[in-house]
């Protein structure tokens, strides 16, 4: 596909996105609530200062969780672990912060890698049992999101429960000096956003330009082929998973230390955690890696444009979530590549070979 | 262990696995036809909101609603063929952005019909469905007490998967839906269209997963909670690939999950935390997973080349 039919394909989308918003808010509020609601949603994404800090404070976890489900899709491999990723490492991040004494930068840094690391280690493990009972990684990610939520409130309850937080299933908070520092004071803009943005350039740059990715996108293109020029086609996708892991799990650590200072329960996973948001963004965008900063924008706003005009208008939050799923499918049927298709011959001989499509490519 | 096998536990895990079994009967038809529904957990949640919204707009009580939930999910489901098999775009994107709009949908459906904030909807006017006594059942000791004051649904799944299993292995379309699933151009030259038969497979998928919908919303307490169906529709989908070429397996595999379920919120009784029921349903799903591949390894001796499994269907990889 050509970059300037994905950019044509990409303006559709945000233009529809637009004109979805406008006919849900005509049809919950009236075609008068049109004008408000979008003043609404613009307010709600830069009106003020602490609008535009809290759209890349959203910003932050979108763009690394993207990233961390790009690369995992170059590689072929279409796992949708990203929500369990960002949990465990948000838990192991607040276990590990809240527990170790020393400089905050120290207790900060190790806080970050070890979420890193839980992360990536969770990643792996559902790879590997993936690849042990051949079940298929998409339908084993997805069930591992909601094993993980329920291992991390559980291993939060029994091991780590803030006795000062009663009603609340929390890690205790961790040493003020070990928080994120906040870019502008009395906003919720911390550090974790120049995280976000290095490493998603510098996974685009390693992709784009070192051997390393030259294996990660061939090994996506065709295994077979990248197996044939050396490629460990056992472990290969395990070291990815890995890796792609790693990144979902700081996103997890980075919200940790940079805003709720500990972990609670239901802060990060869920149905409605921002981890899916960043999901999409990879799912409409299935080759990008750069393109990846323009569109975890896009939905950063679209988040708290629309919690704007929830705010404002009064409409329920499921909007937010209704509009994502709208716009994946149109942006999956305006992506898609159109290949007529040969019909069923009734009376006639076997249609020749040639004609018929392996099912895979149609569906791609 | 009077606890472990209380006629309470077993009939709640009873009533749970009506739900669940639908569901993977759901998922599973369309699976043998070669279309993996990743959108189930929103076609269920469409079917629980179709229920009460159904009950509460026609107040014609809970046969309305199971009927109610019956064509919500059919027509989510009918949404997602027209995506992805007519549309042809890729199934599992499909299914993901089908799950967000459920999410979504029955939230701003709330607000817009029965003016909530998008919370749960419950009323005191909401009737669940009817409990049934069968005659005779009643007498067995242990089972008389588990079984009578199920719903029908409970007796329709018990009734559904021998009469799947029948259809598929047995009957000329069972046969096309498996020839569609194991080899599209093979139904292609044989004057079969695949994607009328998916299309089909899909729709009834509709009608059974609507109907543990109905089960899910209206067996106890009638109520619609945003996300009540809490990952059915994703363990509907590893029970699914358990089972594989085997439907009746679906039966006591969604026995066993709902009983892990059921236990855990159970288990304070016995002095265990409550958080445990978060974890028990999917170590146990994790289990399952992983018991027939030990089996089969050890049955065929060694050898990593030999436990290839020809029924899986599709791989892991996403064309690009």
């Amino acid at each position: 596909m050509t970059g300037l039919r994905r950019a044509a394909a990409l303006g559709l989308v945000v233009t529809l996105g637009f004109a979805v918003i406008a006919v849900l808010l005509a049809f919950l509020q009236g075609i008068d609530q049109i004008g408000p609601g979008f003043a609404a949603f613009f307010e709600g994404i830069a009106g003020s200062g602490t609008s535009i800090a809290s759209t890349i404070r959203y910003f932050t976890p979108i763009l690394l969780i993207s990233v961390s489900a790009s690369v995992s899709i170059r590689a072929g491999l279409f796992d949708v672990g990203q929500v369990g990723q960002y949990v465990v490492g948000g838990l192991f991040a607040a276990a590990v912060g809240s527990a170790m004494h020393g400089p905050g930068i120290v207790v900060a840094t190790a806080a970050l890698l070890c979420g890193a690391a839980a992360g990536g280690g969770w990643a792996w493990l559902v790879g590997r049992l993936s690849e042990a009972i051949k079940v298929q990684l998409v339908v084993l990610s997805l069930i591992a999101n909601s094993f993980a939520d329920g291992l991390v409130k559980f291993i939060t309850r029994t091991l780590l429960q803030d006795p000062e937080a009663f009603s609340v299933v929390a890690t205790r908070a961790l040493p003020r000096d070990a928080w994120l520092p906040v870019l502008v004071p009395r906003t919720s803009l911390h550090l974790g956003v120049a995280v976000a943005v290095v490493i998603a350039i510098a996974v685009w740059a390693v992709v784009r330009f070192t051997t390393v990715g030259h294996r990660l996108t061939m090994f996506g293109r065709n295994p077979r082929f990248a197996a044939v020029v050396g490629v460990d086609a056992n472990r290969y996708p395990l070291r990815v998973l890995l890796c792609s892991g790693a990144v979902a799990g700081l996103a997890g650590a980075i919200e940790v230390l940079g805003v709720y200072h500990r972990f609670q329960d239901g802060t990060l996973g869920g149905s409605n955690s921002i981890a899916w948001t960043g999901l999409t963004a990879a799912i409409l965008i299935p080759a990008g890696l750069l393109a990846m900063l323009p569109a975890s924008l896009f939905l950063a706003a679209l988040t708290t444009g629309l919690a704007g005009v929830q705010r404002d208008i009064g409409i329920t939050s499921g909007l937010g979530t209704l509009v994502q799923g709208l716009l994946i499918v149109i942006a999956a049927v305006a992506l898609t590549e159109r290949v007529s298709r040969p019909k069923p011959r009734k009376t006639r001989p076997p249609a020749p070979a040639t004609a018929v499509l392996e099912p895979e490519l149609r569906n791609g | 262990m009077e606890f472990w096998i209380s006629t309470d536990l077993w009939y709640l895990t009873l009533q749970s696995t009506a739900a669940l079994l639908f569901v993977s009967l759901g998922v599973y038809l369309p699976m043998r036809a070669g279309v993996l529904v990743l959108g189930a957990e929103g076609i269920m949640l469409f079917g629980c909101f179709g229920a009460i919204a159904t009950e509460l707009l026609t107040g014609a009580g809970s046969l309305a609603g199971l009927l109610g939930a019956v064509v919500a999910s059919t027509l989510a489901s009918a949404l997602f063929a027209a995506v992805a098999i007519s549309g042809r775009v890729n199934p599992i994107v499909t299914g993901i952005a089908l799950n967000f709009i459920a999410a979504g949908g029955t939230a701003v459906l709330t607000a817009v019909l029965f003016s909530g904030s998008g919370g749960a909807l419950i009323a005191p006017g909401l009737a669940p469905l009817p409990r049934l006594h069968v005659l005779g059942v009643d007498l067995i000791p242990w089972l008389g007490q588990v079984l009578s004051g199920q719903t029908l649904v409970l007796y329709l799944a018990l009734l559904a998967v021998p009469l799947l299993t029948l259809w598929l292995n047995r009957t000329r379309g069972g046969l096309t839906t498996r020839v569609v699933g194991a080899s599209p151009s093979v139904a292609l030259g044989a004057g079969r269209s695949p994607s009328r038969t998916q299309w089909l497979a899909l729709i009834v998928g509709g009608v059974f997963t609507g109907l543990g919908g109905s089960q899910l919303a209206l067996a106890s307490v009638a109520q619609f909670s945003p996300g009540m169906t809490s990952g059915r529709g994703f363990i509907a989908l590893a029970l699914v690939l358990i089972a594989a070429s085997r439907p009746w397996l679906l039966l006591p595999l969604s026995i066993v999950f709902a009983y892990f379920d059921t236990l855990g919120f159970n288990l304070q009784n016995v002095g265990l935390p409550t958080e445990l029921s978060g974890v028990l349903p999917y170590l146990a799903i994790v289990v399952m997973l992983t018991v027939p591949t030990i089996a089969r390894r050890t049955r065929r001796g060694s050898g990593r080349e030999a436990d290839v499994d020809p029924s899986a269907p599709a791989s892991n990889r996403l064309v690009p």
